[in-house]
């Protein structure tokens, strides 16, 4: 005997997803997920985001995913953001279920971005959404220029592609427009950043972006 | 991907849809869209190892790879690929919308029938 059952496996974290993006609507803060490769600059991104965002009078918290350590926290912290780290233990990517854990731990009073590091891997946090308004995938120029084509579907799920390093160019045989060639193949909407956070290059670009979601947000 | 995991979360899902119905398990269909990244071969692998020593042990569980169909948004033409690689097969054009892809879904389950309940018992 055949009977129907269509049920999403993956329908826990997509049910908690969708609880930690009502949160946050109903509190009237935007909220990133950093996804890239261990070693793609996300937490020296986000330590430039705070510095910005923080000179421009916004209000942030940080959740950081790691394996172990608190490393990242306390660099967040010392940008100037209080930050919570999340150590999975082993898990390659981040639950939805863990962030909403970690928001009732963060004094959320007067927030309004919340900016969250994914486990450093662009397999296994695509499959699992943690309920932000912007998915941002963060490949660098040391990792090569034919990343989207080894991890298509991280930058075709993406809401938003940054490449970082762009400082290191010159320097290394990184064909910035093939890159960006094979994005676009995978993606077409998603907005794009050339970020340096040695040079600064893009950063003010990437906050301003944030600013006017964060103002379509809570402006409808 | 991991493929582990969601055998069991599919083992959890039949196991819930046979005691409802007060049956045994046979097997399920599952469908999987390329975009979910499930890897049909360590899912089967994966299946046999979480339901061993189960009520589930020996059931058949199949998997329906279904593919991404994507709606062109300059010509309305509807291509379907198995590759995240998509043009629009009429036009060119790369402005796709997402229909399907990322499909990781429970979709059915065989039930023994109450005679054979009654054999195995």
């Amino acid at each position: 005997m055949r009977v129907e059952v269509m049920k999403n496996v993956l329908g826990s974290n997509a049910t908690a997803a969708e609880s930690n993006r009502s949160f946050w609507n109903q509190h009237g803060m935007l909220a990133l997920d950093l996804m890239g490769s261990p070693g793609s600059g996300k937490t020296s991104i986000l330590e430039q985001l705070v510095r910005e965002l923080t000179g421009r009078g916004r209000s942030m918290r940080v959740i950081e995913g790691d394996v172990a350590s608190d490393n990242d926290a306390r660099r967040i912290e010392a940008a100037g953001a209080e930050a919570f780290q999340i150590n999975t233990g082993g898990a390659c990517h981040l639950h939805a279920a863990m962030v909403a854990r970690a928001l009732q731990q963060l004094d959320l009073e007067g927030v309004e971005v919340i900016l969250i590091e994914n486990v450093g891997n662009l397999v296994c946090p695509t499959a699992y959404k943690l309920g932000a308004h912007f998915r941002i995938v963060v490949a660098s120029v040391p990792e090569g220029d034919d990343k989207p084509e080894k991890y298509p579907v991280a930058f075709r799920d993406a809401d938003v592609i940054i490449l970082n390093k762009t400082d290191l160019l010159p320097h290394l045989a990184f064909d910035a427009d093939h890159f960006w060639d094979l994005a676009e193949q995978l993606n077409s909407s998603a907005p794009q950043f050339n970020i340096s956070c040695t040079t600064g290059e893009g950063i003010e670009a990437l906050c301003d972006f944030v600013e006017s979601e964060l103002a379509k947000l809570t402006h409808g | 991907m991991h493929e582990y995991s969601i055998a069991q979360d599919i083992a959890t899902i039949l196991s819930s849809v046979g005691k409802e119905h007060g049956r045994r398990v046979l097997g399920g269909t599952v469908a999987v869209g390329p975009l979910s990244m499930i890897v049909a071969e360590l899912l089967h692998e994966a299946w046999a190892a979480v339901t061993l020593q189960t009520p589930l042990e020996g059931s058949a569980l199949t998997i329906e790879q279904v593919p991404i169909r994507a709606r062109c948004t300059d010509c309305g033409h509807e291509t379907e690929s198995f590759t995240p690689f998509i043009k629009c097969e009429q036009c060119g054009s790369l402005r796709l919308k997402l229909a399907s892809g990322h499909e990781l879904a429970v979709l059915s389950a065989e039930l023994a029938d109450p005679e054979e309940e009654l054999d195995a018992s």
